[in-house]
């Protein structure tokens, strides 16, 4: 009964039923979204249909049990044939069968003859060192008048097919060991900040970060310097990462995944102070956050002491706020100071240059300023990586044996006319295309005819 | 060398496959196999332009032309066209050519109805030398498909005319048919296994942190495979050999298409103009 449901489980038709039923399953995966909220599927196809979603998981389709054990199939059926079927071609593979006579060669596609000088023996070795030299696995078999060769190459395409399907194997192995071994995490990093690595007693550390634009102003890289931090302070490793080159580290690797503005900062603001120590156009400067500008000639201190993306204030208790972190109303705090006098400490705006809300002399601008990025990093540990890089190895050894490997089977009477020449007849055949195949047999038959008549 | 040049040379490509399929659909009609001939000819001009378009492209913007969806249906075109060139050496079946010249003037069609702009700059995911593995690759598959679609539908057509249709006879019979459809599929499966699969996964870790991510595109590649998979198992199995096979090579090619033209509608992370 087992043995049944084994070679059931192994059977090809058994194989392209469950082939045909995961790629209907993956079609569904496509049409319905996956992963939303689930008030998205109640909202798109009403309550009763998104309940029928819901309930059997096509929501999030490929990492339903029924999904699994789908594929749990699948490898069942691969290891099933693989041990039963394929295991079988390969030993036959092996296997030499031998012509009844040479009359037997004529019934073949492919057929050539010619005269040997040398008596069968030494006929017999120079065509078996020429076969093997062309990879063909040989086997002889003693005739009253001589020999018959069986000569077969193609053997790795069996070995490839055997690879290929146990691969399959090897791959879902590594993605289960890193979907329950493994994390993935998203962390932000600003410019000199740290961050552990979940379950290593080392850290990250990003030194800086850069996004590259063109000309027109569209982003061309983003690039960062990242270090990993020992638990005694020092720096193990550094690297500058980019999208398509991460950094590798114990195992752990460090992915340039995405960035962003920081919301309370900027890296450069461009500003202009408008007041009575100046000329009508005012005095322009540039300033980094929170550090102190001095204005040449005037004894006047400016400091840009707060920024908020997206300004808003609260008409009541007068509190600045940020309504979002996106960048629809830039504002700046900018504390001007002479010695111990306050002179001025008021907002001012990219987008409304006219409004300001400071009162007494002194007008502050706000230019533009260039904002300071955060870098987005994947950290990620995947113990599966090596089951996966195995079995991609050998899934494409094996599928290039399998489709590229061709199969060939020839066999060769040596049979001695009297002590001092052969007759050597050969046939064979071939999954090749005929006229190809032609071809090569024409030039072995050329080269062993050849080979033999320089003998004496 | 500017962009220019190189669109009117796809034009011209565009305008030559026009011709060579309409010839292809007389020789059908006609049975004169002078105007296969012509239509060989003219299909091997348009070759040549939209090599020259290429090329052209590629010096344009220092980077192999397969980065948006114009580039890539116009290389699928090219890499169907050398396949038939080599299937017309081996098996010397012009009428063959009817079928695939007609794919490749519906793959030029839409080509031409996409935005052509030529981008040299490339968005930091795409700067990895596995864009041309994986893309080039990917693609030389897929139009070995197309061949392979188009002899399974000379299969189904054969299949469903009566015996008598002198049409029906003057394709080749069922078994060489079932046989170089084979051909083109063993030669497309490992190239889009590894091309598509295996160089975009590896690529995937790299640029994206993981080799998978059941992203649309990769879910309708995933689809292709396992059509193809059925229809090399089911080629050796009583039963489904001959027409199911054929079907499913078919059912595979219109899968491989729709993965493509997916892109405009589902997103993901395979969305490239």
């Amino acid at each position: 009964m087992l043995g049944k449901i084994w070679s059931f489980l192994g059977s090809v038709r058994f194989v392209i039923v469950l082939l045909i039923i995961l790629a209907i399953v993956s079609v569904v995966g496509i049409l319905i979204p996956q992963g939303l909220p689930a008030q998205n599927y109640v909202h798109k196809l009403g309550s009763f249909r998104s309940s029928i979603v819901l309930a059997i998981g096509l929501d999030h389709l490929f990492s339903t049990l029924w999904f699994y054990s789908l594929l749990g199939f699948l490898s069942l059926s691969v290891v099933s044939c693989s041990t039963t079927r394929l295991w079988k071609n390969f030993l036959e593979s092996g296997r030499h069968h031998f012509l009844k006579s040479s009359a037997d060669v004529q019934s073949l596609k492919f057929t050539s003859s010619f005269n040997a000088r040398g008596a069968a023996p030494a006929v017999r070795d120079v065509l078996l060192k020429n076969l093997r030299g062309r990879l063909f696995g040989c086997s002889v078999q003693q005739l009253a008048n001589g020999f018959q060769i069986s000569a077969k190459s193609g053997r790795l395409k069996d070995i490839g097919s055997l690879m290929f399907h146990l691969s399959l194997i090897v791959l879902f192995v590594g993605g289960l060991v890193g979907k329950l071994g493994g994390f993935s995490v998203m962390q932000e990093l600003g410019k000199g900040e740290t961050a552990p690595v979940p379950g290593h007693d080392f850290r990250v550390r990003c030194d800086w970060f850069t996004v590259e634009k063109n000309e027109d102003g569209r982003v061309k890289d983003y690039k960062s310097k990242l270090a990993i931090v020992r638990s005694d302070g020092s720096t193990a490793v550094d690297k500058v990462i980019e999208v398509n080159s991460p950094l590798t580290y114990g195992g752990v690797r460090f992915y340039q995944s995405s960035y962003g503005e920081e919301p309370d900062r900027f890296s450069q603001a461009a500003l202009k102070v408008v007041g009575p120590e100046f000329d009508s156009l005012g005095y322009d400067f540039t300033a980094a956050m929170d550090s102190t500008v001095v204005l040449a000639g005037s004894g006047i201190s400016a400091r840009a002491v707060r920024f908020v993306p997206d300004f808003i204030i609260d008409t009541e208790t007068r509190q600045v706020q940020s309504r979002s972190s996106k960048p629809n109303n830039p504002a700046v705090q900018v504390l001007l100071t002479r010695g111990a006098d306050t002179l001025s400490n008021s907002w001012a705006f990219v987008r409304y240059p006219d409004a300001h809300m400071g009162k007494g002399d002194y007008r502050i601008a706000f230019l533009g300023y260039e904002p300071q990025f955060y870098t987005g990093i994947q950290i990620k540990e995947d113990p599966g990586l090596t089951f996966i890089w195995i079995g991609l190895f050998c899934m494409t050894l094996g599928i290039i044996f399998l489709f590229y490997v061709p199969r060939t089977s020839l066999w060769l009477f040596v049979e001695s006319d009297d002590g001092d020449s052969c007759r050597v007849t050969m046939g064979g055949t071939s999954n090749r295309h005929p006229s190809a195949f032609q071809e090569e047999f024409d030039k072995m038959c050329a080269s062993f005819g050849s080979a033999l008549k320089g003998r004496t | 060398m500017g962009s220019l040049n190189e669109i009117q040379f796809f034009w011209g490509a565009f305008i030559g496959y026009s011709l060579a399929s309409l010839a292809y659909v007389a020789y059908l009609a006609s049975e004169k196999k002078k105007i296969a001939s012509f239509a060989t000819v003219v299909m091997a001009v348009a070759f040549v332009l939209q090599t020259v378009a290429m090329v052209l492209r590629s010096l344009h913007v220092h980077h192999l032309p397969l980065t948006n969806m114009f580039e890539y249906i116009s290389l699928f075109a090219w890499f169907a066209a050398v396949f038939y060139f080599i299937y017309l050496r081996i098996y010397r079946q012009q009428i063959l050519g009817a079928f695939v010249c007609l794919i490749i003037f519906m793959l030029m069609v839409s080509a031409s109805l996409l935005p052509k702009q030529a981008e040299e700059q490339l968005m930091p995911a795409l700067q990895s030398y596995w864009l041309q593995i994986h893309v080039s690759v990917a693609c030389l598959g897929e139009a070995a498909f197309a061949v392979g679609f188009a002899v399974s539908i000379m299969y189904m057509l054969k299949m469903a005319l009566s015996e008598k249709s002198r049409f029906a006879a003057r394709l080749p019979d069922l078994q060489k048919l079932d046989r170089i459809g084979y051909k083109a599929v063993t030669v497309g499966y490992p190239l889009f296994t590894v091309g598509a699969l295996f160089a975009g996964a590896i690529w995937a870790e790299q640029a994206w942190g993981t080799f998978w991510s059941w992203d649309p595109k990769e879910v309708g590649s995933l689809v292709v495979w396992l059509i193809y998979s059925a229809y090399l198992h089911a080629r050796i199995t009583k039963g489904w050999s001959g027409l199911r096979a054929a079907v499913l090579s078919s059912i595979g090619f219109i899968c491989t298409l729709l993965t493509f033209f997916a892109n405009l509608v589902l997103g993901g992370l395979h969305a490239y103009g």
